[in-house]
């Protein structure tokens, strides 16, 4: 379950960048297929770490590419749901590219309470 | 309103992590990542290597569990300096557990370390710990296709072992299959087969750890950079740094 430690790293970034006082109300997260993050997964940690706290009202929003695979053979590169996809070409080597990315991509913040700012 | 951020989730790891490689580079200490599924032979392995070491190199480790002092035990018969760390509900090594570890070693009395990370062929993956190499321990006894299930594991490490070879015979285990996955995914990695029971390969492993920690010495000598391996090579992309909307 390494979701649980992955919500954990987030909710702590998320406190880094926020602007203050202001609610956070959505995160953008991009998971490469390298990561093996479920998004069902992610969004369950996420209301564990968050819940009873500042970050109790913020959704977490999943996006997961898919493979890039590039055929050995002829260059070509596509996008693939599977690791494993054979290659116009006929060859069934292709080595997928990048992938490993796990980035935190952008915050949605409401307005400041009304009476504070 | 938005605002755009683009940063490793993982960043604040990565700086503990930084951390510990600039403490592990001071003191000259080679600092490997072992990572394998439970029962793969890591602490059989390191107990294996720890009785076969030259006595010129010092060598220390932290071992990672979720639960009990065991393994911690086991090598403890083979190494004074042992740190073992409980990770409790977290199957894996962060950065911080590491840093915690490293103040109760003497790094000036260290020349190599190794961390035996949690049972686990997928979390450690992506948390680095300040290692100069990460080392990915398969056995026959898993499959042939567990390369290819653990994409993650296989293009990180920066040399792969599998383990338990002395039972090929036993075991439905294409090595062809396994070394083609391995291949596609990491073109120039680094396999050595062993058997910890039977002690094939172990001459292999012991002297590529012993060439890790020269080249360190060496490179520390000259003033070089002193961390082998690739670090971590970060995919992010230049963060659009605050960019509010
Ligand atoms: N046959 C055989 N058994 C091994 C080998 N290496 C380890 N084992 C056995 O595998 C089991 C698990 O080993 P252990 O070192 O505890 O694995 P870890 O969980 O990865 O640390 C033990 O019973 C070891 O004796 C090997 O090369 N061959
Ligand atoms: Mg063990
Ligand atoms: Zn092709």
């Amino acid at each position: 379950m390494h979701e649980l430690s992955i919500a954990q790293a987030l909710a702590e970034l998320v406190r880094q960048h926020r602007p203050a006082g202001v609610p956070v109300l959505q995160v953008q997260v991009q998971a490469g297929p390298m990561q093996a993050v479920q998004p069902d997964a992610l969004e369950l940690a996420w209301k564990a770490v968050t819940q009873g706290t500042d970050l109790a009202q913020c959704r977490v929003c999943v996006e997961t590419p898919p493979w890039r695979l590039r055929c050995p053979e002829c260059g070509r590169q596509w996008n693939s749901d599977e690791l494993e996809s054979t290659c116009a070409c006929g060859q069934s080597t292709a080595y997928p590219v990048g992938g490993d990315e796990l980035l935190l991509l952008s915050m949605e913040v409401g307005d400041l309470p009304a009476g504070q700012g | 309103m938005k605002i755009q951020i683009v940063e490793n989730v993982l960043k604040l790891n990565d700086e503990v992590a930084a951390a510990n490689r600039a403490r592990l580079a001071q003191g000259r200490v080679f600092t490997v990542d072992l990572m394998g599924a439970p029962g793969a032979g890591k602490t059989a392995l390191l107990e294996a290597t720890l009785k076969r070491l030259p006595a010129s190199t010092r060598a220390a480790v932290i071992v990672g569990d979720l639960a009990t002092a065991r393994d911690g035990q086991r090598l403890q018969a083979c190494c004074r300096q042992v740190v073992q760390v409980n990770t409790g509900k977290t199957c894996h090594l962060e950065a911080h557990h590491v840093a915690r570890a490293l103040q109760r070693l003497n790094l000036d009395r260290i020349d190599l370390l190794i961390i035996e990370n949690v049972g686990n062929l997928i979390c450690p993956v992506g948390f680095d710990l300040g290692q100069g190499a990460k080392v990915g321990l398969f056995s026959v006894t898993e499959g042939d296709d567990k390369a290819a299930k653990h994409p993650f594991l296989v293009r990180e490490s920066d040399l792969l072992v599998l383990n338990k070879v002395d039972l090929l015979p036993y075991v439905k285990f294409d090595s062809g299959v396994f070394r083609r996955d391995v291949a596609r995914l990491r073109p120039h990695a680094r396999l050595i087969e062993t058997s910890v029971t039977t002690g094939q390969g172990l001459d292999l492993w012991i002297n590529w750890l012993l060439g890790c920690c020269a080249t360190l010495r060496t490179r520390g000598r000259s003033g070089g950079p002193v961390a082998i391996g690739r670090g971590r090579p970060r995919k992010t992309r230049p963060a659009r740094k605050d960019a509010a909307l």
